[in-house]
C-alpha cells in the first residue's frame, strides 16, 4: 500500500500515520474521549492520475469481545469507490484490511500489478458487465417471488425481532465457536445501522433459499456461494431492498 | 388452574404413554423493549449424554429433527412470549430428558441494571386444554447469564417436570458441559 498511496492527516499530533494501527484503536478511544467519528486520515494514490482518494474514519462504538472502535473506509472519488466495491468497508485493524482487500478487490490486484488506475478501472468495469457476472436485480426478484410464496404468518415466523439485531449477534458470539476475521467484519457490518433498514435475520422455519448463510468461519450467499456478500448488501443498500440473513450456529466452546 | 410450583417440585405431564401434548410458555414483562430479552431454549439430552445441535430448539431452529419440539415466540407491547410444543409421542427412542433453559440478554450500558424481571412459566395440556403447572417468579436483569426452568423426563410409565428454577452466571454450553456432562455434536 505505502508504495502507492500517500497518508495525509488532518490531526496535529498522529505523526508519520501508516497502515498498520491495530493497537491504535485504544489510542484513539483515549484520545477522542468524547468523540464518536473522526476523520483520521486522507488516503491519496501517489500518481495523481488514478485519482485514488478516500477517507478513513475512526468510531467509538464498542460490543463485548467484538470490538472497541473500529474504522470506517469512505470512498471519495468514482476510482476510489470502485476500489472498494463488493468489500466490506468498516474493519478494526487496517493493516489486516487492506490485505483483505487486496485478496477481494480485482480493482486493487490489477492496481498493484500495472501500477495504472485506468488499466484496474477499466477491467473492474468489464468484469461488472460481462455475461454470467452477478446480477443483483435477478436475485432480488428470485428472492421477494420466494417471500411472496409464504402467508403473512408463515413470513412472522420466519422473520425474527428487527429490534434485537444486537441480541442475535451477541448469542452467535457467545454460543459458537472463534469468528474468522472475515465474518467478525461482517458482523461489524451487521451493528453499524449502516444497513439495518435492510438486513433481515431469519430462522429456519422455512426452506428459504435466497439467503446470506452466516456461519462461523464463513459467510456465503446461498444460492450463489461464489458472490461476495458486500455485493449484494451493497446493492440492498443501494436498491432499498431487503436481504434475508440466517446465522448457523455449532454450539462449540471458545466464542469468548 | 395447574399447581404453582416450587424448585425441587416434580410434577407428573401424563399418566399413560399416548398421544400426549403439551405447551411450555414462559411470559416476560416487556419492560426494556430491544435491551432485555430472555430466549428458551429446548435442549433434547440423549441417554448416552450427547446432544445433536439440530435437537437444540430455540429461535434459530424452530424445530427438532423429528419435528416432536416446536418453538414460537411474540413480542408485545406489555409481554413476550417464548413458547415449546411437545409432542411426546413423537421424542425419539434415544431421549433421556429434555431440559429447559432460558439464557438472558440484555443491553447494560442502556438499561438499569438493578431492576429485577418477573417470569412465569408454564405447562399447558394441549389435548384436554387445561394448565398442568404455572411456576412464577423474579430475576435479577444484571448478575445472570442463564436460567434453568427445568427438566422433563420418562419415569416408569409417566412423563415428569422436574422443576428446578436455578438461576446461574454460566453460560448456556458451560452448563451443558459441567452439569449434564453432554457433549453436543
Amino acid at each position: 500500500m505505502d508504495k502507492f498511496f500517500q497518508l495525509d492527516t488532518d490531526i496535529l499530533w498522529l505523526k508519520n500515520p501508516d497502515f498498520l494501527m491495530q493497537s491504535r484503536i485504544f489510542y484513539y478511544r483515549n484520545n477522542f474521549k468524547a468523540i464518536n467519528e473522526i476523520k483520521i486520515l486522507t488516503v491519496k494514490s501517489k500518481n495523481l492520475n488514478d485519482d485514488i482518494v478516500f477517507d478513513i474514519y475512526f468510531i467509538r462504538a464498542e460490543f463485548e469481545t467484538l470490538f472497541s472502535g473500529y474504522f470506517k473506509i469512505v470512498p471519495i472519488t468514482s476510482t476510489a469507490v470502485a476500489m472498494f466495491e463488493g468489500v466490506s468497508k468498516l474493519c478494526t485493524d487496517l493493516g489486516e484490511y487492506f490485505y483483505y482487500v487486496y485478496k477481494n478487490s480485482e480493482f486493487l490486484k490489477i492496481y498493484f500489478a500495472t501500477g495504472s488506475g485506468a488499466n484496474a478501472l477499466e477491467h473492474h468495469n468489464r468484469k461488472k458487465t460481462k455475461e454470467g457476472a452477478f446480477d443483483f436485480k435477478k436475485y432480488k426478484k428470485d428472492m421477494y417471488l420466494e417471500i411472496s410464496s409464504y402467508s403473512q404468518d408463515e413470513f412472522s415466523e420466519l422473520v425474527l425481532n428487527r429490534n434485537l439485531t444486537m441480541k442475535y449477534v451477541s448469542n452467535f458470539i457467545k454460543l459458537n465457536s472463534k469468528c474468522s476475521e472475515y465474518v467478525k467484519m461482517f458482523l461489524i457490518n451487521i451493528l453499524s445501522k449502516v444497513y439495518s433498514k435492510n438486513i433481515c435475520i431469519i430462522n429456519n422455519a422455512y426452506d428459504v433459499k435466497n439467503h446470506i448463510l452466516v456461519g462461523t468461519q464463513n459467510i456465503k450467499i446461498n444460492n450463489y456461494p461464489n458472490v461476495c456478500v458486500y455485493d449484494v448488501i451493497e446493492n440492498a443498500l443501494k436498491d432499498n431492498a431487503l436481504v434475508l440473513v440466517k446465522f448457523n450456529y455449532d454450539f462449540k466452546t471458545g466464542g469468548k | 388452574m395447574g399447581i404453582e410450583v416450587v424448585s425441587g417440585q416434580k410434577v407428573i405431564l401424563t399418566k399413560s404413554l399416548d398421544s400426549v401434548r403439551f405447551t411450555f410458555k414462559m411470559e416476560v414483562k416487556n419492560k426494556f423493549k430491544g435491551l432485555f430479552d430472555m430466549d428458551l431454549f429446548a435442549i433434547n439430552i440423549e441417554k448416552n449424554a450427547v446432544v445433536g445441535k439440530e435437537n437444540i430448539v430455540y429461535y434459530n431452529n424452530v424445530k427438532d429433527v423429528q419435528k416432536s419440539i416446536l418453538y414460537s415466540e411474540t413480542y408485545g407491547y406489555e409481554l413476550f412470549e417464548k413458547k415449546i410444543d411437545l409432542d411426546i409421542k413423537l421424542l425419539p427412542d434415544t431421549t433421556d430428558k429434555i431440559v429447559i433453559i432460558s439464557t438472558l440478554y440484555r443491553n447494560l450500558s442502556q438499561i438499569d441494571k438493578d431492576k429485577d424481571i418477573e417470569f412465569t412459566f408454564s405447562a399447558t395440556n394441549k389435548i384436554t386444554n387445561t394448565m398442568v403447572f404455572k411456576l412464577s417468579d423474579k430475576i435479577s436483569i444484571s448478575e445472570k447469564e442463564t436460567l434453568v426452568l427445568g427438566e422433563i423426563y420418562k419415569y416408569k410409565d409417566t412423563w415428569r417436570f422436574n422443576t428446578i428454577n436455578n438461576c446461574s452466571d454460566k453460560s448456556l454450553l458451560d452448563l451443558l458441559n459441567n452439569i449434564y456432562n453432554a457433549k453436543i455434536y
